[in-house]
């Protein structure tokens, strides 16, 4: 009973207090919402399209034409330029307008014809690697193609049948399966995780805010009498209002990135869900923890933000942990629950895993609930204590 | 005489500035201490700068010496390594699900038959799409092992016809793609991100520093100081003031920062230090005054956290680094342009990580400098509207004394003792407003919490 008026009382409170901080309420309901549209937006077209490139064709003949044509015809480039010399083509890159550099060499065709090998020089703009990658996987399977495409017209001459020198051409081939990304669309592969990180950094920063708050203007005595001098029943009710908020986000998360975006959904949304919920509480209890220790509102508030910010590059979601230091990777798994969840989403989302490959991660996520628990007496010393007050 | 006061006016508000930094721990810890921080922590995540021998599967269905010989090319690959041999795709999966490896090749029955009748044969690749880096690793290794052994099992068929060998390869293989990555030959990705982020993260803690020193001294009511005893200072000369300490600030962070700590960490800087720092200046000087600008939108001190931190990650993205333009809508990129760090990212990169000259950046540059201009002016109206906003010191106070509102609990109900001083001493101690202590116990609102029953069951405790 008298748990439960407390927290109805704090509740109550804090819905009262909100009223007053526009700015706040500004700052937790809308960002979050924004930058989840802001995503949406970044990650419509999902693929880089047309990245440039210049041709630089030395031989000019009708073969070396089709070479160029063909590399225009990929994918993913768009040959914007056939600057005259390399020299000038490499003022082009310096300037930022090419990202590639093909040198069809003299003679191609004559060579070519004299059954001599020839060399296609490929100069890429390394320095952004995904538009490096990109641009050689592109290119450099437009060249090949274009290899097996001579070698089949002259075993022809030589009789053979097209089917026949097509194979012989090629003894092996393969047939490519891309996992779980059909489109290999990096909106499908960095979306979830930039979304997850937008909200999840709000549901954190409002934590510190909100209970910082009252350790700043004084009021902390006022907040933990009024849930009857239990510390836990006044961080829940004071937690309450974000958590249901936070969640709500979740499944609008979840509504774009299946509904609107088209992302796979091969597992189960259940433990998505829940998994949700379990990583809105962990921030929160972690916020807990961090105030607690931190003392005060603005130091907690820039520790939480770094926090929450380099959790995306601890997760190991675009450099994986078998690429880190060992005890880098500990870090990211023992530290950040957002590890955790972003595991969760890609076995469940993606490769479509038995719900049992998440329960360790769930367990996981449940631990750093428990972890901000633990702190509950630190933060009561706080607040009934007036020198940790008023504190900038 | 007027010239001088004006001098010594503009020195007193830079002076005041540059202490309010200096004294704030807050303020120093974001603006001096998180650059370190975070390139330090990024540097750990991503200094091996390549993932190698991604694990993998190999199902063998044919087990001859041709199959095993393949397996062995695919293992020799850097890029991968053959971590184990299911008997079937159902252990496969599992291994996968387990996240001991990240795909699957399917080597076929009749592998060995099949090649050495002139039949071909197909390999299936199953890759995991999910972790970019390692999809691109495993599909690179794939590609190029099959592309290897094509040309010499044709080769070898070429000779077998009596053709010499250099032939041979002609034949099998008539136009070689020879491709030379420049700037980043080793496909690093420290080398790839860790620049822009440098670049980013200096705005980012500038932004949010001036947001919070400004914020602090709109919460203690300290902008009163550019109106008091008749010297109202103009908006032109508190924003020159003000960004003078933001610029020396941030002037000497960036020499330690991008002169020494971004070479000992190793990121490349193959461009001439002078044209750098050339480049650097309408960057800071962009940054300051659109600090400056937001900054007095701030009521509070935190407030420049809260709305400015979650945004380091958009920011980036749209500075087309990350992610390419090519990629994204063209509004999107263009509204990224309003952002200094956006350019600078641009034209930082070309100048340190491609090496090419101030002259070849002249675009961002030129643009860096634009942005400087409007945020200057943009500085100076949101500055004077402030300054108007507060004419009426009686009305200003008043307002102070409602921001602030801090509401102590009544007394007797308080087991320890409460004074709650709320410090509000300024950071060079020269208060203006000693003693002016702003507790105010807001009855209105504690009976709107505190029935009178509830008072007394809760207080009793």
């Amino acid at each position: 009973m008298e748990i439960r008026r407390g927290l109805i009382f704090t509740l109550r409170r804090e819905l009262y207090k909100l009223r007053r901080l526009k700015t706040f309420v500004v700052v937790v309901a809308f960002l979050p919402l924004l930058s989840l549209l802001f995503l949406v937006a970044l990650f419509e077209k999902g693929v880089p399209r047309d990245l440039p490139v210049a041709v630089v064709d030395y031989d000019m003949t009708s073969l070396s034409r089709q070479a160029a044509r063909m590399i225009d015809a990929g994918a993913f480039v768009k040959v914007v330029d056939s600057p005259p010399s390399v020299e000038a083509a490499s003022e082009m890159m310096d300037k930022g307008d090419i990202d590639a550099i093909v040198i069809i060499p003299e003679g191609l065709e004559r060579s070519i014809l004299r059954n001599e090998r020839q060399e296609v020089p490929i100069f890429i703009n390394g320095s952004n690697l995904l538009v490096g990658s990109l641009i050689q996987k592109d290119i450099v399977t437009t060249v090949q193609t274009f290899s097996t495409g001579i070698e089949i017209q002259k075993l022809e001459t030589q009789g053979l049948s097209p089917l026949a020198a097509y194979s012989a051409s090629l003894p092996i081939s393969f047939s490519k399966h891309v996992l779980f990304n059909p489109y290999t669309s990096y909106g499908y592969y960095l979306m979830p995780g930039f979304m997850a990180m937008m909200i999840f950094f709000f549901a954190i920063l409002s934590t510190v805010f909100a209970m910082g708050l009252e350790l700043k203007r004084g009021t902390a005595f006022k907040w933990l009498s009024g849930a009857g001098h239990n510390m836990g029943v006044a961080i829940i009710g004071k937690m309450l209002p974000y958590t249901l908020w936070f969640w709500i986000l979740s499944f609008v998360m979840m509504w774009l990135l299946y509904a609107h975006m088209g992302v796979p959904m091969n597992g189960s949304a259940t433990v998505i869900i829940v998994a949700s919920l379990l990583l809105v509480l962990a921030y929160q209890w972690l916020g807990v923890l961090i105030l607690s220790v931190t003392k005060s509102l603005r130091l907690g508030l820039s520790i939480a933000a770094g926090y929450s910010v380099l959790a995306f590059s601890f997760s190991g979601l675009t450099f994986p942990f078998i690429g880190m230091d060992g005890f880098v990777a500990t870090i990211g798994k023992v530290l950040f629950p957002f590890t955790h969840y972003m595991d969760i989403f890609v076995d469940q989302s993606m490769r479509g895993a038995p719900v049992s490959c998440s329960m360790p991660d769930i367990i996981a996520l449940c631990l750093f609930v428990l972890a901000g628990m633990a702190v509950v007496p630190l933060l009561r010393r706080l607040c009934v204590n007036s020198k940790f007050w008023g504190r900038l | 005489m007027d010239l001088l006061k004006t001098i010594n006016r503009y020195i007193y508000v830079a002076r005041w500035e540059l202490v309010s930094i200096l004294r704030d721990g807050g303020v120093m810890l974001i603006m001096l201490g998180a650059i370190f921080i975070y390139s330090t922590l990024y540097w750990l995540v991503y200094h091996n700068q390549v993932v190698r021998e991604v694990p993998i599967a190999v199902i063998d269905m044919d087990e001859t010496e041709s199959s095993r010989g393949f397996i062995r090319d695919l293992d020799a690959s850097p890029n991968v390594s053959v971590a184990f041999e299911p008997e079937d795709m159902d252990q496969a999966r599992s291994l996968f699900y387990d996240r001991k490896i990240y795909g699957v090749i399917v080597v076929p029955d009749k592998f060995e038959k099949d090649i050495s009748s002139g039949v071909q044969t197909i390999v299936s690749i199953y890759a995991d799409a999910s972790y970019f880096l390692m999809y691109k690793q495993l599909y690179a290794a794939a590609t190029s092992t099959i592309v290897d052994k094509n040309i010499k099992i044709e080769t070898s068929r070429f000779m077998a016809k009596g053709i010499d060998g250099k032939t041979a390869v002609a034949l099998a293989d008539p136009v070689e793609a020879s491709v030379t990555k420049l700037y980043n030959r080793y496909e690093g990705y420290a080398t790839f991100v860790m620049p822009a982020i440098m670049v980013l993260i200096l705005q980012q803690t500038m932004l949010i520093g001036i947001g919070m020193v400004n914020g602090t001294m709109t919460e203690k009511g300290q902008w009163r100081r550019y109106k008091k005893r008749g010297r109202s200072l103009s908006a032109l000369l508190v924003v020159m003031g003000k960004s003078l300490a933001y610029i020396f600030f941030a002037m000497a962070l960036a020499l330690v920062v991008y002169g020494v700590y971004y070479k000992v960490l190793g990121y490349p800087s193959l461009g001439n230090e002078l044209e750098v720092l050339l480049f650097f200046m309408p960057y800071l000087l962009s940054v300051v005054f659109m600090g400056i600008a937001l900054s007095t939108l701030f009521k509070y001190r935190e407030t420049s956290v809260i709305t400015l931190a979650a945004w380091s990650v958009p920011f980036l993205l749209l500075s087309g680094i990350s992610f390419p333009m090519e990629g994204m809508p063209s509004w999107l990129y263009a509204l990224g342009q309003i952002l200094p760090a956006s350019s600078a990212i641009n034209g930082y990169v070309r100048l340190n990580v491609m090496g090419v000259e101030l002259s070849d950046v002249f675009s961002e540059y030129v643009w860096l400098w634009i942005l400087t201009l409007v945020y200057f002016v943009f500085a100076v109206l949101m500055v004077r509207v402030k300054l108007n906003s507060m004419k009426d010191v009686e009305k200003m106070s008043a307002e102070t004394i409602d921001d602030n509102t801090v509401v102590v609990a009544p007394e007797p109900v308080i087991p320890h003792e409460v004074s709650a001083e709320v410090s509000d001493k300024e950071p060079n101690g020269l208060s203006e407003r000693k003693g002016e202590e702003l507790i105010v116990y807001n009855p209105e609102e504690a009976d709107m919490f505190i029935g009178n029953r509830e008072k007394d069951n809760f207080y009793q405790n």
